[in-house]
């Protein structure tokens, strides 16, 4: 017969066997694993609209010119307009026209404010081109000449806020995936010294055949990671149908807000990694908790 | 012949108890076959839990294939504990498996390859007469018949050290006697055995096996009336 010195993997043989009974551990995990998947898709898709919000912003401006007279208004709007267009830091330069701003403040003076031609100001809205956002100055002198009471006002200074809320939900969404497997290697922890308890008198005799500490490990390694592997399909294909159902949803609003909701096509494949990290977590959380476990014992 | 074991003022002791066992030396011999006799409660099983290194000594020292296992590292037990075969006075088998994968542990356990696994399992179960109750699992099996099982189990790793207690109290006569067999012959193919008996017809049966005799966690000088004393009982 060959024999090997080092320590080498016990068959499983069913030699831990749960019983009748179901463990919950299994559908705990999945529980687990759809909030974590859930997060882990509301983190990426809102972290992705909001760099591509803050990248959008970094380019945008808008010149307001506050003038009461509307003729020198239009006039000082085309000029400032034109002059932008020869600048070689300004991609685009369009006036926004006058039907645009009734729809843009009828919300605040409704339809009777807006039929009273209030005198509001005439907006140019300027994208610039990537490398010059920094130019604002420069900008400020050149709109000065043509038209004094032009205020030029980065998108970033009233979007930008918007945009940090959606960093910050980002990170708490990456908080809440930390604390899912965090979870995860908790409840297998407690699994796997559950599983110990039930399983000590079979632990003893193989202690006592020359079992080592690892070889035993490996046998509930063995399970858990079954087991985890299973909840977390099951937790990712629960979370991927409500994502789906979610984004279809989503399409048929055709909101242009609700639009940045929308995931990217790689957060779908980032998705499936997280029951693949949470299987790692709960072979890894299993192994330190019984090898712990096992020391007590001679 | 080398020694393999070697007692000196060993104690045991079970929590706050008084010691279970108490200031034991002696010396056992490699390829020696031992019987260890007493009556019920004398410390013959918590000898032999020192033995196969299921406890460590409360004092004392323990010197096992000339390891210090007193103060070895528990990390070096399995490998020693390869080395010993045990039948249990209550079997221990693993009760989720067939008779077949019981046997068979020791095997798995010491990494010997599954296809080399089938012939010497299957050899053992017909040797305890066990070939047609391969599958069966524990629970149906007779207590007799388990006790076959845990010990086939015991020897077919061809274990340096063979310790059994109380191995044919679930057996027929008949069985007691092929066991014993068994024994002599792994006996006589270098096994130290130590086998630990209420039956005091048993140790005529094996006649070049010492004896050593327990009582109140003591070693006894053995009386009249038994005979083969441990020659190599000191002190």
């Amino acid at each position: 017969m060959t024999r090997t010195t080092r320590a080498t993997t016990l068959r499983d043989n069913n030699i831990l066997n749960d019983g009748p009974g179901i463990s919950p551990m299994p559908w705990v995990l999945a529980i687990l694993l759809f909030i974590t998947v859930l997060a882990a898709a509301a983190g990426l898709s809102v972290g992705a609209a909001a760099i591509n919000l803050s990248n959008d912003l970094a380019h945008r401006l808008t010149v307001q010119i506050i003038e009461a007279n509307p003729d020198l208004r239009h006039a000082q709007a085309s000029e400032v307009a034109r002059k932008l267009k020869q600048m070689d830091q300004v991609e685009s330069a369009e006036i926004v026209d006058d039907q645009a701003l009734d729809q843009l403040v009828s919300p605040w003076l409704g339809k009777d404010g807006v039929e009273a031609g209030l005198p509001y100001p005439a907006l140019v809205d300027v994208t610039l081109r990537a490398g010059h956002e920094g130019g604002l100055e420069q900008l400020k002198t050149a709109l000065n000449s043509v038209a004094p009471s032009a205020r030029i006002e980065p998108d970033a200074q009233w979007l930008g806020p918007l945009a940090q809320l959606l960093a910050v939900t980002t990170w708490f969404a990456g908080a809440i995936v930390v604390l899912m497997m965090v979870a995860v290697a908790a409840a297998v922890m407690l699994s796997a010294r559950a599983a110990l308890n039930t399983h000590r008198s079979t632990i003893d005799i193989l202690h006592l055949m020359g079992s080592s500490d690892s070889q035993i490990a490996k046998l509930f390694q063995r399970r858990i990671v079954v087991d985890a592997a299973i909840s977390g399909a099951i937790g990712l294909v629960g979370a991927v149908v409500m994502l789906w159902v979610t984004q279809l949803l989503l399409a048929s609003l055709r909101s242009e807000f609700l639009g940045a909701a929308f995931m990217p096509w790689w957060v779908w494949l980032v998705l499936p990694l997280l029951p693949l990290m949470a299987t790692l977590v709960a072979n890894l959380a299993a192994r330190i908790s019984i090898l712990r476990a096992l020391k007590t014992l001679l | 012949m080398p020694s393999i074991i070697q007692f000196e003022n060993v104690g045991l002791r079970y929590g706050t108890d008084a010691e279970t066992l108490s200031d034991l030396s002696f010396t056992l011999n490699s390829g020696q076959f031992y019987f260890l006799t007493g009556p019920s409660g004398a410390g013959k099983t918590s000898l032999l839990k020192l033995l196969y290194l299921a406890q460590r000594p409360s004092r004392g020292h323990i010197r096992l294939f000339d390891q210090d296992v007193v103060n070895l590292p528990r990390t070096q037990f399995p490998r020693l504990r390869r080395r010993i075969g045990v039948v249990f006075q209550d079997f221990r088998l693993v009760p989720h498996i067939s008779a077949y994968d019981n046997i068979a542990l020791p095997l798995r356990i010491a990494g010997v390859a599954e296809h080399e696994v089938d012939v010497p399992v299957r050899e053992m179960l017909n040797w305890v007469g066990l070939g047609e109750r391969a599958t069966a699992r524990p629970a149906t099996l007779s207590g007799g018949e388990q006790q076959r099982v845990a010990i086939a189990r015991a020897v077919i790793a061809r274990p340096d050290i063979l310790v059994a207690d109380e191995p044919t109290g679930n057996v027929d006569p008949e069985m007691a006697h092929r066991l014993l067999h068994l024994f002599d012959g792994l006996n006589r193919l270098g096994t130290t055995v130590v086998v630990a008996t209420h039956d005091l017809h048993l140790l005529s049966r094996v006649p070049n096996a010492q004896m050593m005799r327990l009582d109140r966690g003591r070693l006894a000088d053995p009386t009249g009336a038994l005979r083969y004393p441990p020659k190599q009982m000191q002190r």
